[in-house]
């Protein structure tokens, strides 16, 4: 079979390219580094199966950091190459275009964003474009589709050019400008609405002020969102489902099955947060609290996405991210770790060194509480006061804070500098903003579903062999003596490592203040991973830095839950 | 006589004044990071290590490029410029290494 590779400069278009090849949807954005991973898929050309690969993407064949790192490898492995490039930056496209030319791969060239240059006034010619690099040229406009029957009906004519030899990078500069004057016509552009709002969200002066009230509209909106799908949906549905549960539950009768599945009743009634059964809390905690807040928190953010506001953002944040041994583009990650730590993590990729990318991902996983954790935060410790949630927020965002200036201080290795190119502002399309959200509806539920029901029949099973008991007793000194909890935290604690939806959950039937509950809650972010995202640390870190991180993780929670406890608490 | 702010023929001065080992004096020559905001300029050189000048030339920073100066952020920030409609955003040591012609 036939490997065929997509490669580009960075936010091109090569991942909207894929789906439209293979049918197959990957994550696409409005912003450079979107596809840190390769992606495969499947398309039928003729009789034979070919096999597609979404390379992230790269300016050139000399990689400089982890997910060019990754395309390079892609290459190398290639049959034939898809070179999408930007046909509003043809010449600086060009060069990675001659690099794959110069190693004699087969090569077809999508033009991709064909409307959006003619649009800004460039015009290339096509013909001559083919003549000058010896191989087929495609304009395509991934978006809408337009050109993609013609890149693969042309596919076949990709051929290696024959006359471009390797060369030196001043000469691929010569003979990119010579390519240009005889292809490329400019008309020179006027500056438009969208340039001036560009600039005004870039500028020290007014981007700041816009980014408070970007973010603040966010979050508002996330929570109304999430706040009228439970209230008009998600709690109308299980007020159908409670009488059938309850039905189960008198069917069944006591013992360990009705434990098991309805769990324990609170004052005959089922509790869908407390009972702790598969049918009631283990279907509850997943549908009914945290999905609403999954898909506000994903379609929020695939607007933000796609609108190409992130870049900018990133550039603004710039100068603190510093203090934090990472530069701007370090917001990317955290904002996709406030979704699901495991992205998150992953998207550290594109940050250039080591110690980057390590106090990226350890700053994830120490202080950046995930959708489905918060879900539960706002479901619990909002029905004491908004001043509860708050207060773990602002613990966090302080961790986050110290964390950063530590780990910076004490990480050895570079921290360069930014190297950011901005995407020109676009209207995130409805549909594309929908399937994006639902990818990763999908994808939680497929993930958190399993590790939910594992969750809740091993509290089960560990409640009724005693080892609940047991495993309080061997940490009371900390979780007592120390943080001030009840010792049956620890088991929150524990399967706080499946789950940490879950392990909220499990903090409420121990009859907690609403200050205990802030302080266990704010520990459940601090002091571990999750599994998903430790198995993600791991490989992207190694075991050394793993450990590392770990450690670091372990005693943030123990001075901070200290801290906390006598701040909150008092002696 | 030719127009002094030519930048080829600045180029070409550069090119010889280096081969005969004389020092570059030319006032005009700043970093971009010496533009006001708003502000266009041609670039001349790029310093700085060879990885570093092949970066910002596949990014579009390039000799003989009309840059603007979008944004310099405060505190020694990065700074955003803008080369054939694209803006970028860099930090405040490169933006250092790329030498323009201040027009007069």
């Amino acid at each position: 079979m036939k490997k065929i590779v997509l490669m580009g400069n960075p936010n091109v278009g090569k991942s909207v390219v894929f789906s439209r090849l293979t049918g197959a949807n990957v994550i696409a954005s409005n912003y450079p580094g979107t596809t840190v991973d390769f992606s495969k898929g499947r398309m039928c050309l003729g009789k034979e199966g070919q096999e597609i690969i979404d390379a992230p993407g790269t300016y050139s064949l000399e990689p400089s950091n982890r997910a060019e790192e990754v395309a390079l490898l892609m290459f190398e492995q290639a049959d034939l190459i898809i070179n999408v490039a930007d046909a509003t930056n043809l010449e600086r496209n060009l060069y990675l275009t001659l690099q794959i030319l110069e190693r004699k791969k087969p090569v077809i060239l999508a033009l991709n964003m064909w409307d959006e240059a003619r649009h800004t006034g460039i015009s290339i010619d096509l013909k001559k474009l083919e003549f000058e690099l010896q191989i087929p040229v495609v304009p395509t406009v991934a978006l809408s589709g337009e050109g993609i029957h013609d890149l693969i009906r042309r596919i076949d004519e990709a051929r290696s050019a024959e006359k471009i030899e390797p060369m030196n990078e001043s000469d691929r500069w010569i003979k990119i400008g010579e390519i240009i004057r005889n292809v490329q016509k400019v008309t020179h552009r006027h500056h438009t609405l969208r340039d001036w709002i560009s600039e005004a969200s870039i500028r020290p002066l007014t981007g700041f002020p816009i980014a408070l009230a970007v973010i603040f509209a966010a979050l508002w909106l996330v929570s109304f969102i999430g706040e009228t799908l439970i209230a008009y949906i998600f709690d109308p549905l299980f007020s159908f489902y409670t009488p059938i549960a309850m039905g189960i539950s008198t069917w069944l009768g006591p013992g360990f099955l009705h434990d098991l599945l309805i769990g324990k009743l609170i004052d005959g009634q089922i509790d869908y947060i407390q009972s702790m059964g598969l049918l009631t809390t283990g279907i509850y905690v997943p549908f009914a609290m945290v999905l609403p807040y999954i898909i506000a928190f994903y379609s929020v953010l695939a607007v933000f996405e796609d609108s190409g506001y992130l870049p900018r953002l990133a550039t603004l944040t710039d100068t603190l991210f510093h203090r934090f041994g990472m530069h701007g583009f370090g917001i990317i990650p955290v904002f996709l770790g406030l979704g699901c730590n495991v992205p998150g993590v992953l998207a550290a990729r594109s940050l250039e060194t080591k110690k980057q990318r390590f106090i990226a991902a350890t700053l994830i996983a120490i202080s950046v509480p995930c959708m489905a954790k918060n879900a539960m935060v706002f479901g619990i410790l909002g029905s004491y006061g908004t001043g509860y949630i708050i207060l773990v927020f602002a613990t966090l965002f302080i961790v986050f804070v110290s964390s950063g200036l530590i780990l910076n201080r004490f990480i050895k290795g570079d921290s360069p500098e930014i190297c950011l190119e901005i995407p020109p502002y676009r209207k995130p399309d409805t549909l594309t903003v929908l399937k994006k959200t639902w990818m990763r509806i999908r994808w939680f539920l497929q993930e958190a579903i399993p590790f939910l029901f594992l969750g809740v029949l091993l509290i089960n099973v560990l409640y009724a062999v005693g080892f609940v008991e047991w495993l309080g007793g061997i940490f009371a000194p900390v979780i007592q003596g120390w943080f001030g909890l009840p010792k049956e935290a620890t088991t929150a604690l524990l399967i706080g490592f499946l789950r940490k939806d879950l392990a909220v959950g499990m903090l409420l039937p121990l009859g907690m203040s609403p200050l205990q509950l802030v302080i266990a809650t704010t520990l459940l972010t601090i002091y571990f991973p999750c599994v998903g995202t430790f198995a993600v640390m791991f490989r992207e870190l190694g075991i050394r830095d793993m450990i590392k991180a770990t450690a670091f993780m372990a005693g943030t929670a123990f001075v901070v839950g200290g801290a906390m406890r006598f701040v909150l608490l008092g002696i | 006589m030719k127009d002094t702010r030519d930048p080829n023929r600045l180029i070409f001065i550069q090119a010889v004044s280096t081969l005969l080992g004389i020092p570059k004096v030319n006032p005009m020559e700043q970093p971009v990071t010496s533009l006001g905001t708003g502000n266009t300029a041609v670039i001349l050189r790029l310093e700085g290590g060879h990885w570093f000048q092949n970066r910002m030339r596949v990014i579009g920073i390039r000799e003989r490029k009309t840059i603007r100066l979008v944004a310099k952020h405060p505190f020694k920030g990065p700074v955003v410029v803008e080369v054939e409609g694209r803006e970028m955003t860099i930090g405040r040591r490169m933006a250092e290494h790329i030498i323009i012609m201040i027009p007069e």
